[in-house]
């Protein structure tokens, strides 16, 4: 559904040189710390900057040509950026049923009231989280083919941050022919949600992992200094200097278990798997 | 489109009690001054609240959701004019009613003569419109101010230095002062809308290349 081949954007201080891939069907997940290119990326996909060089394709179309019958088939939750907060929830179905040809009014109306979304508040009294809530009803509103979100659920308690990545699922399997984009700085959530993850460093891509693979296969191998010069470093894929020795990445975790019994080996998350591949060497 | 002219009535409806409280304030300058004061007054402050939409869209870093919404930079550019055009007329349509309400109310009879005068106020503010759109496009709504006070600044300078510069007893062009003021209204008509075409391609111009 989108292509993204040597997308190159260069700013001031930064550069950008990104591909990626996300088939339809798939949740795919871009996790990195901040500024490590996570929203420009999603923007270059949008169409919303130009790429100094590469080439995205949405649909098949470079995003930059995207028509307004293809947005229409494009779901957006943006986590800086919204309709006005001069508007309310009213405002904005109408405004919406304007705009999408497969909006339904009532339904959306009725999905804001269940969680709690007040119809005529203006938006710039509601919390953080509602905010949060109401940019995904939005997204989810069109029956959209691809949704596009960027920390979709921050600001968010945690029963609410469940109820979004329920609904989230539940879009996806509803129709096979859907996907979507999301970024994350909450791990857990991707882990749960994500069917492959894109780790994006300094305007890089440093790993690309099927999420299931990351959590069966990938590993935390904690050890001291002289054990550390006695591993195999064929299968260690990054490490980090730690006040007790070494904090090490491998993606061969069966190995190690197999090979150095009573070493510390510890299952590996995706904040690990950031804050060693980042952090380290 | 017709999203966006949704989006820019639900905001300026947000702010109709202004509205409302400007048109008590017209109806009592109505009574009480002479003239048509009142259709610049209104004309002027409903251009004004359309032009401010786009500070609602710039605000909070809004144009970046907004560009993903199934319209284009083009349309948005078109609907912004259209919006602000179309607001121009209701606030003159507005506040000719007051100042013929007025009139009569106060005993006058309403005359042909003070049609050109009348009239006039859509060309002038179709022009102001012209003029502010593409410096809130370019600029946002802080920095726009500055320039249209240095925009304002530089035609005074200019005017100044002509006056001065050109010979004693110099007036305006013999046919102007021929002109009747139907064919004055008519060539501010053409000035403001060429203007405004010109305007709409600079914010067109803007808008492409303009990233979020």
């Amino acid at each position: 559904m989108v292509s993204v081949r040597n997308l190159t954007k260069n700013y001031e201080d930064f550069s950008l040189n990104v591909s990626m891939d996300i088939p339809d069907g798939r949740i795919t997940g871009l996790v990195g710390k901040n500024g490590a290119g996570k929203s420009t990326t999603i923007k270059s996909v949008l169409g919303l900057i130009r790429p100094d060089g590469g080439t995205v394709r949405v649909f098949d179309k470079n995003a930059e040509e995207l028509t307004t019958k293809d947005k229409q088939k494009i779901g957006v939750a943006l986590s800086d950026s919204g309709f006005s907060a001069y508007l309310t929830v009213k405002d904005i179905a109408k405004i919406l049923e304007k705009m999408y040809d497969s909006f339904d009014r009532k339904n959306f109306l009725a999905t804001c009231r269940h969680y709690e979304l007040p119809d005529d508040k203006l938006i710039q009294k509601f919390s953080t989280g509602m905010k949060a809530k109401l940019r995904v009803l939005v997204a989810l509103s069109h029956d959209a083919k691809l949704l596009v979100m960027d920390e979709p659920t921050a600001g968010m308690d945690v029963e609410a941050r469940n109820e979004i990545l329920d609904i989230i699922r539940g879009y996806l399997t509803e129709k096979e022919d859907r996907a979507v984009l999301i970024t994350s700085h909450i791990a857990t959530d991707l882990e749960g949600l994500c069917d492959d993850i894109y780790m994006i460093h300094k305007g890089k891509i440093l790993l690309h992992e099927d999420t299931d693979v990351i959590l069966s296969d990938y590993a935390v191998i904690k050890v001291e200094d002289r054990e550390f010069q006695k591993l195999d470093q064929n299968y260690i894929i990054g490490w980090k200097k730690e006040s007790f020795g070494y904090c090490c990445l491998t993606n061969q975790k069966q190995y190690f278990i197999d090979n150095y019994p009573g070493m510390v080996i510890e299952k590996c998350g995706i904040d690990d798997l950031i804050l060693i591949m980042t952090g380290g060497k | 489109m017709r999203g966006l002219l949704q989006k820019d009535l639900c905001l300026l409806v947000q702010r109709s009690r202004i509205l409302l409280v400007m048109i008590g304030v017209g109806i009592l300058m109505g009574f009480s001054a002479d003239g048509s004061f009142v259709i610049g007054y209104l004309t002027m402050l409903c251009a004004i609240l359309a032009i401010s939409t786009i500070s609602y869209d710039e605000f909070d870093n809004g144009y970046p959701f907004l560009l993903t919404l199934p319209i284009t930079k083009k349309v948005y550019v078109y609907s912004k004019y259209a919006f602000c055009l179309l607001a121009d007329l209701v606030g003159w349509g507005i506040s000719i009613l007051i100042y013929a309400g007025c009139t009569i109310a106060r005993g006058n009879l309403l005359t042909v003569e003070a049609l050109p005068e009348t009239l006039a106020f859509i060309p002038v503010f179709v022009l102001l419109t012209a003029i502010m759109l593409p410096l809130q496009l370019k600029f946002g709504a802080e920095k726009s101010r500055v320039a249209i006070a240095l925009i304002g600044g530089g035609i005074f300078v200019l005017i100044y230095a002509g006056s001065k510069l050109l010979p004693e007893g110099s007036n305006m062009p013999e046919f102007l002062w021929k002109m009747s003021d139907f064919s004055v209204l008519l060539l501010l008509i053409l000035i403001s809308l060429a203007a405004a075409l010109l305007s709409y391609l600079c914010s067109l111009h803007i808008m492409e290349h303009k990233e979020y």
